[in-house]
């Protein structure tokens, strides 16, 4: 792996392999929160955009998920001490990433949300709103957000964030096995789930054809 | 049940296993290669499974689908940074109430500056720089150097997220400032990330967590730390508005562990004064004979002790810190920026003449550990330059008058008081650490608005080679003119390495700011050189440090009573970056 050199100056503050990593320290009563924070701006320096790129693939929401980023580097940073080593600190970060997006769809399965409408707010969605909502609207979205979540986390994680096998299992929280499963059951949710979706347009493109031939009008 | 339809449905269970599994090794395919006994079933089981090749393929269009996601990678918010930073200084200051705070390590931006909220919005500077004429015209400049107009320092931002800061060597910037209660707060804020200055990052304020308060009956107007000791000379103005000059032992700059966040800092009478203490009936070692000249009085100025109780949080007010101080001199004003502890840091140098404008001015020593700095001139003309190791460099004009003479410089021992003259003419010439070149005004002086200390008048400030017996080369070799008169005052000072200077000039119509700007010597070739990024004419006010690869300075206040901001400019072999403070009352860097 390759250790983002920032990462790798505070190595030598916080212990590589040959002395203790922060966890250490802490346990030691020698965290500190200031190298704590350090080593967070590094972090964010270095991976906010993807971690920002996950959530909104998990949430579809552009402001959701700046919101939850944010509150993944605070977590973190609270965290820091559960860090063991930095060269895991991606996928540290990824695991905090996933949680807080697990713990905001859990919210939201509690919530309820009462729809929003642009027009309440005054304002047009403006070009760069409009090309996110035709990205994250596109069939593969829709079909990742028809599967479980955690199964569409492990599809994320794995295809387009390129989290190793090891990565992975620590970034979901499970067994190396377990998250080979998870993936595995994904890819055959995410078949499914396209094809319900590219089904399901057919379908509404067929009505609407029908709805503007002459017989559907008459 | 019949056998033969036991039988059916074995196969039926069999054969779904069968296929069930053949998908689930299509899926795991493509995440890793499986076992050779698997890869070999697997292909096997597709051959004769038309539907289960399909799944297998369509997994495998699933996943260049999906992995087309990566083509539309979403960018973050611009200002994600700035919300963030400012969440987790909020979360640090909430933190460091409950946890321990570190006795060592580098600060993080843990805090607001004197009382200053952190994490507000940040508004550019807006400095007026109309007044100030352009005179750095001869410097080739090796990149893209904005001008006057535009600040080349990061200006923290909350709109523009950071790219990668740079990582500078370690090294730390101190200051002095007013807390909002009024108290003066040292503060020594290491600088190990900067910000590239082309790209107005968002680069949030330096920590300033560190702070201490520091008790003198001056306010500052030039802090010079000693580059041995933790121990400052600081020329201030005193309540009746005369200037003073102070040597006061610095706080430590890490914060004593005192882990209690909620002791209240409570004033204790000092039973036993530490002040440094001098005889108050010492007498100048050195006076003038024919006309007044001021008298060095010693005056031990013990300030009452304070618990130390440094808050492990960020808090407006720092933790008092008992600091001592002796004034070294009064009844004097203080003349121009020059004042400068020697390399060894055995002497401190500056230039004064009498209060009462009864005389011009001399040079002045304090050694360290005396009781008073003493004048090693007597002629009312001369002014401190710079050091050459142990011997210190002055210049005095010509002649005396009104009119524009040639200006002389001269070494001198401050420790015998041997003087010896430099052969070419000088005026301040302000040396390399090695010797080896100077950046001096060669041309006239005349009287200066006071009638009594002598200011440039005709000529250019010019970088020359320097050797002690003539000091800077004539004219006729090699040299770099850094800036064309008119000049009244300037204050050039070399980093430890030599390699890199600042210099500041006045503003003519203001001396209260001028400019400043970084340059490289290029030891090939002896010229200077602006690096890209590498601050130029940007406005500062008088003092400024340069050393361990960081120049700071302290800008004007800013517009709606905002107090200055100490810009901090970080240099590496191959690029330059910037951070600043945030708003700092009264700000005086020391240098």
């Amino acid at each position: 792996m390759v250790v983002d050199p920032a990462l790798a100056r505070l190595r030598g503050t916080f212990g590589g392999d040959a002395t203790p990593g922060p966890r250490a320290a802490a346990m030691s009563g020698m965290w500190d929160h200031d190298e704590a924070g350090i080593f967070v701006e590094a972090l964010f320096a270095k991976h906010h955009n993807e971690i920002y790129a996950y959530l909104l693939r998990m949430l579809r929401e552009p402001e959701l998920a700046a919101d939850l980023t944010q509150d993944a580097f605070i977590k973190a940073y609270r965290n820091y001490e559960t860090l063991e080593k930095p060269e895991n600190a991606r996928a540290w970060l990824y695991q905090i990433a996933h949680r807080v997006a697990l713990d905001e769809i859990r919210r939201r399965k509690i919530i309820r949300f009462f729809p929003w409408t642009g027009e309440s707010r005054g304002s047009a969605p403006s070009a760069e709103h409009l090309v996110m909502d035709a990205h994250l609207s596109s069939d593969m979205q829709r079909a990742l957000a028809r599967i479980p979540e955690r199964q569409r986390a492990a599809l994320l994680l794995a295809e387009l964030h390129d989290l190793t096998g090891v990565e992975l299992a620590a970034a979901l929280g499970v067994s190396h096995v377990a998250a080979r499963a998870l993936l595995t059951r994904a890819r055959e949710s995410l078949r499914q789930a396209l094809a319900a979706e590219r089904a399901a347009e057919a379908e509404t493109e067929a009505n609407r054809a029908g709805s503007q031939s002459p017989e559907g009008r008459r | 049940m019949s056998r033969m339809h036991r039988l059916r449905r074995r196969h039926a269970t069999a054969s779904a296993a069968g296929h069930a599994h053949a998908r689930q090794l299509a899926a795991d395919r493509l995440g890793s290669p499986l076992g050779e006994i698997d890869e070999t079933w697997l292909d096997h089981h597709l051959a004769g499974c038309p539907a289960c090749r399909s799944v297998a393929a369509g997994y495998e269009a699933d996943r260049l689908a999906l992995r087309a996601m990566r083509d539309h990678q979403p960018e973050a918010p611009r200002d994600l940074w700035a919300r963030t930073a400012a969440a987790l200084e909020r979360e640090s200051a909430a933190a460091g109430g409950a946890r321990r705070r570190p006795v060592t390590g580098r600060s993080w931006r843990s805090g607001p500056l004197l009382g200053v909220a952190s994490g507000v919005a940040v508004i550019a500077l807006v400095i007026g720089v109309s007044a100030l004429s352009g005179a750095f015209v001869r410097v080739p400049a090796t990149g893209d150097v904005p001008g006057p107009s535009a600040l080349p320092v990061a200006v923290a931002s909350p709109v523009t997220p950071g790219p990668t800061p740079i990582t500078v060597g370690a090294g730390s910037v101190g200051w002095v400032g007013t807390s909002p209660d009024g108290d003066l707060a040292y503060n020594v804020t290491p600088v190990s990330q900067v910000c590239p200055a082309d790209r107005q990052p968002d680069c949030a304020p330096v920590a300033d967590s560190k702070s201490k308060a520091v008790h003198m009956n001056v306010r500052p107007k030039s802090i010079s730390q000693s580059p041995v000791r933790n121990q400052a000379v600081v020329v201030g103005t005193d309540a009746k508005g005369d200037d003073s000059v102070l040597v006061i032992a610095l706080p430590t700059a890490e914060p004593t562990a005192t882990p209690a966040p909620t002791v209240t800092p409570a004033a204790t009478p000092n039973a036993t004064p530490t002040a440094v203490s001098a005889p108050p009936t010492s007498a100048p070692t050195a006076s003038a004979e024919t006309t007044p000249t001021p008298t060095p009085t010693a005056t031990a100025e013990p300030t009452p002790a304070v618990t130390p109780s440094p808050s492990p949080t960020a808090t407006a007010t720092p933790a008092p810190t008992l600091v001592r101080t002796l004034a070294i001199v009064s009844d004097v004003k203080v003349v121009g920026e020059s004042a400068a502890f020697s390399p060894d840091g055995a002497w401190f140098a500056f230039t004064a003449r009498p209060a009462d404008d009864s005389a011009g001015p001399d040079i002045y020593v304090w050694h360290v550990g005396d009781d008073l700095a003493r004048p090693v001139t007597t002629d009312h003309l001369s002014v401190f330059a710079s050091w050459v190791g142990g011997l210190l460099v002055g210049s005095r004009p010509g002649a005396a008058g009104s009119t524009e003479v040639e200006a002389r410089s001269f070494l001198l021992d401050p420790a015998t008081g041997r003087e010896s003259d430099l052969s070419s003419p000088a005026w301040r010439p302000v040396v390399d650490p090695a010797g080896d070149r100077a950046v001096t005004w060669v041309g006239t002086v005349r009287l200066g608005d006071d009638g009594l200390t002598s200011v440039p008048a005709t000529g250019s400030l010019v970088l020359r080679g320097f050797n002690k017996d003539a000091g800077p080369e004539p004219t006729d070799s090699a040299e770099t003119v850094v800036a064309d008169g008119p000049i009244s005052e300037f204050d050039v000072r070399w980093d430890e390495t030599g390699s890199w200077l600042a210099v500041w000039i006045a503003d003519p119509t203001d001396p209260g700011i001028g400019r400043l700007s970084l340059l490289h010597l290029d030891d090939a070739t002896g010229t200077l050189d602006r690096p890209h990024g590498a601050p130029q004419d940007v406005t500062a006010l008088p003092g400024f440090s340069i050393a361990d690869k960081r120049l700071a300075w302290a800008t004007p206040p800013g517009q709606g009573g905002e107090g200055s901001r100490v810009q901090i400019v970080a240099w590496t072999d191959d690029t330059v970056g910037a951070v600043e403070s945030n708003p700092v009352e009264g700000v005086v860097v020391v240098h």
